[in-house]
């Protein structure tokens, strides 16, 4: 008796098209979250101006009672000025592609454009924090390095720096629930890290695991977990220079304490973001190519300088 | 052609260092002319030069003078470098002579080999063993010769030289800016004069402020100019604005510092548990400085009145070098026409 197989009688078309785009490994899009949110107008020039009065002295000397008057204060206020840029990127497609491929191109480009667009937005953020905030190097930590590697105390340090420069918490803390393994949380600052710090985290005594919490309210998908007054969020794609410490060359990691109101993020009004698909029929005399892509307006700036920290260190050794 | 195509073209007159061309494309294919040298035939100058996006950095295939005729050479490094800076690039590690750090004003640095640097290069300096306090920093230097340069930093008191040590270039520092503006020396009296540890790339009339985190009472000092320090002499924090400019690494601000507690350097041991270097930051938009060192600017918004505007700095281009030392690309007021393209597709078969 013979057996009709597939090696004998193979099919027409010996493949099958999977359904649905595989993942595309993407991190963490923390620097956008703390930012301040503004939006600047249509035909609202071209930089945003923010303004911060400077404070007055406090009158704490007894006017007596001689009748003179102490001279008066004059007022004064910071400006801070940032202005707006344009940024964007676009993918050229061959009518063919469109027309023959048995994949809807067309749609997971427009899909990878998107996130192309919000990663450059997050790029740019990280660089202008890294570039700008005030540096606190780590020196609690027993490595030997310079700076060393993270610890509880220089988490207690920043965190008085920044009460110290009586700045603003996100977050007004957790309240202890009636939980089994749970635990309160601190009001916080934000504190965006490497997801290469991770372990340096997990061996913290004072870290409490996002999955602590005596809630789930308000914690988003980044949020690796909470230590003293600062909330983790970590990414794969928070600023690390490699192989930069001043004793033994090892990779340096610049983690940002933030504060409510210390940097802010500004768009253009009907900017923000902008996808743009020409048909190939705008593209020459054959009508070959389609295009797509996007384009955003952005602007971003220090509001608060002493309300920001950037806590360089190195791993444990 | 097609409307995708990219072309620019420019020329400059060469200073005879490295050249960075910012473009608004990363090109595949950049080339130069030399119309100093076209009609001479200077010994080992070159005349053109091309180069591909992927050759390796430094690569360029030149059209060079044997002194006589015209001869094709290809160079490896010090030709054309494609660029897209956002993140932190260093040059290779080198290591630093047995003795490489003098106790002098300024400090000078001996390299174990060759450093290749220009006066103005950025460096990071690390491992320093027995002079820890300038380790880690970023230093802009300038060229002794061709092991030793200066850093911008009165060693003279410190208790020893440095006894070992490494040193990277910083590809592309203007990209850091103001990042590691550090502070190497303060003068008090009635303005207050600081010298930084890079160029600073602050203008007159940038408001600024300062951190000066105290290792202990004496190491740093001068807690008084410390923002982040809300002590009786800071009712309101230190702040204060640029009042010159009269030096790269220097600036002149409007601080009555006299009476202040003296800058001073930690102690190596200090060092070694590790320490934050005293910092100088501007307030609000703090970058327009830092862009300004790139020439052509890129993505510079019309009419920015204001001194400190911030863009990001991220660029690309291509950078031209001097060439490999045998083979001169460009020499010091030669003419340099260039083209950069970025074709519609390039058929590899």
């Amino acid at each position: 008796m013979s057996i009709t197989t597939t090696s004998n009688l193979p099919a027409p078309i010996l493949q099958s098209l999977a359904p649905g785009m595989l993942s595309v490994p993407t991190p963490n899009f923390n620097y956008i979250i703390p930012a301040e949110k503004y939006s600047m107008p249509r035909q609202g020039g071209t930089t945003m101006r923010f303004l911060r009065p400077v404070p007055l002295q406090p009158p704490v000397t007894q006017l007596g009672n001689t009748g003179i008057e102490p001279p008066s204060q004059v007022a004064t206020r910071e400006i801070i000025d940032s202005a707006m840029a344009f940024y964007g990127t676009s993918v050229i497609l061959n009518e063919q592609v469109i027309i023959q491929d048995q994949d809807p191109v067309l749609s997971w480009v427009t899909e990878r454009l998107g996130v192309a667009m919000r990663q450059a937005e997050d790029i740019i953020l990280r660089d202008f924090l890294l570039s700008s905030a005030s540096v606190y190097n780590c020196r609690g930590g027993v490595n030997g390095d310079s700076p060393t590697e993270l610890t509880v105390r220089d988490l207690s340090a920043v965190a008085s720096a920044l009460d110290t420069a009586n700045a603003f918490k996100f977050l007004s803390g957790k309240q202890g629930e009636d939980r089994f393994g749970t635990s309160p949380i601190r009001s916080a600052y934000f504190f965006l890290t490497s997801t290469e710090m991770q372990p340096t985290f997990d061996a913290m005594d004072k870290f409490t695991s996002s999955w602590n919490y005596p809630n789930q309210n308000d914690v988003i998908y980044s949020e690796y977990g909470a230590v003293l007054n600062f909330r983790i969020f970590t990414s794969s794609e928070s600023a690390v220079q490699r192989a930069a410490s001043a004793i033994n060359g090892a990779d340096v990691f610049n983690n940002m304490a933030i504060a409510r109101e210390s940097y802010a993020h500004i768009d253009q009004d009907g900017y923000s973001s902008q996808l743009l698909y020409r048909p190939p029929i705008f593209s020459g005399p054959l009508a070959l190519n389609g295009t797509l892509g996007v384009k955003f307006a952005q602007a971003q700036v220090i509001l608060q300088e002493t309300w920001l920290r950037n806590v360089r260190c190195t791993l444990g050794s | 052609m097609t409307e995708y195509n990219k072309i620019a073209e420019g020329y400059f007159t060469s200073t005879g260092v490295a050249k960075f061309i910012s473009l608004p494309f990363l090109p595949d294919t950049f080339e130069i002319w030399n119309l100093t040298e076209w009609g001479t035939n200077t010994n080992h100058l070159v005349k053109s030069a091309i180069g591909f996006q992927n050759s390796a950095a430094g690569t360029a295939y030149t059209t060079i003078s044997n002194g006589t005729a015209n001869n094709n050479v290809t160079i490896t490094s010090g030709g054309f470098t494609f660029i897209q800076a956002g993140t932190y690039q260093y040059g290779p590690t080198i290591a630093l002579a047995t003795t490489f750090v003098t106790q002098a004003n300024p400090a000078v640095v001996t390299t174990a080999s060759a450093h290749g640097l220009a006066t103005g290069d950025a460096v990071l300096l690390y491992g320093t063993t027995s002079m820890l306090q300038i380790s880690g920093q970023v230093y802009t230097v300038t060229v002794l010769s061709t092991t030793t340069f200066s850093i911008p930093v009165n060693s003279s008191g410190f208790a020893s030289a440095a006894t070992a040590g490494f040193m990277k270039k910083v590809l592309y520092p203007d990209l850091y800016v103001p990042y590691g503006v550090n502070i190497t020396a303060v003068s008090t009296g009635t303005t207050t004069t600081i010298t930084t540890a890079v160029n600073h790339g602050f203008v007159v009339g940038q408001e600024v402020f300062f951190v000066l985190p105290q290792v202990s009472s004496t190491a740093w000092g001068m807690n008084q100019l410390d923002t982040f320090a809300f002590n009786t002499a800071n009712v309101v924090p230190q702040q204060a604005y640029v009042t010159s400019v009269p030096a790269a690494n220097q600036i002149v601000v409007n601080v009555n510092s006299t009476g202040f507690t003296a800058f001073a350097f930690p102690t190596s041991a200090q060092a070694a548990l590790g320490i934050t270097f005293p910092q100088v930051l501007g307030i609000g938009d703090q970058n327009s400085g830092a862009t300004n060192a790139v020439t052509p600017l890129p993505f510079v918004p019309p009419a920015i009145t204001i001194p400190g505007a911030f863009y990001a700095n991220t660029r690309q281009g291509v950078l031209i070098g001097v060439g490999d030392g045998t083979t001169i690309v460009q020499a010091t007021s030669d003419v340099i026409r260039w083209r950069a393209i970025y074709p519609d597709v390039i058929f590899t078969s």
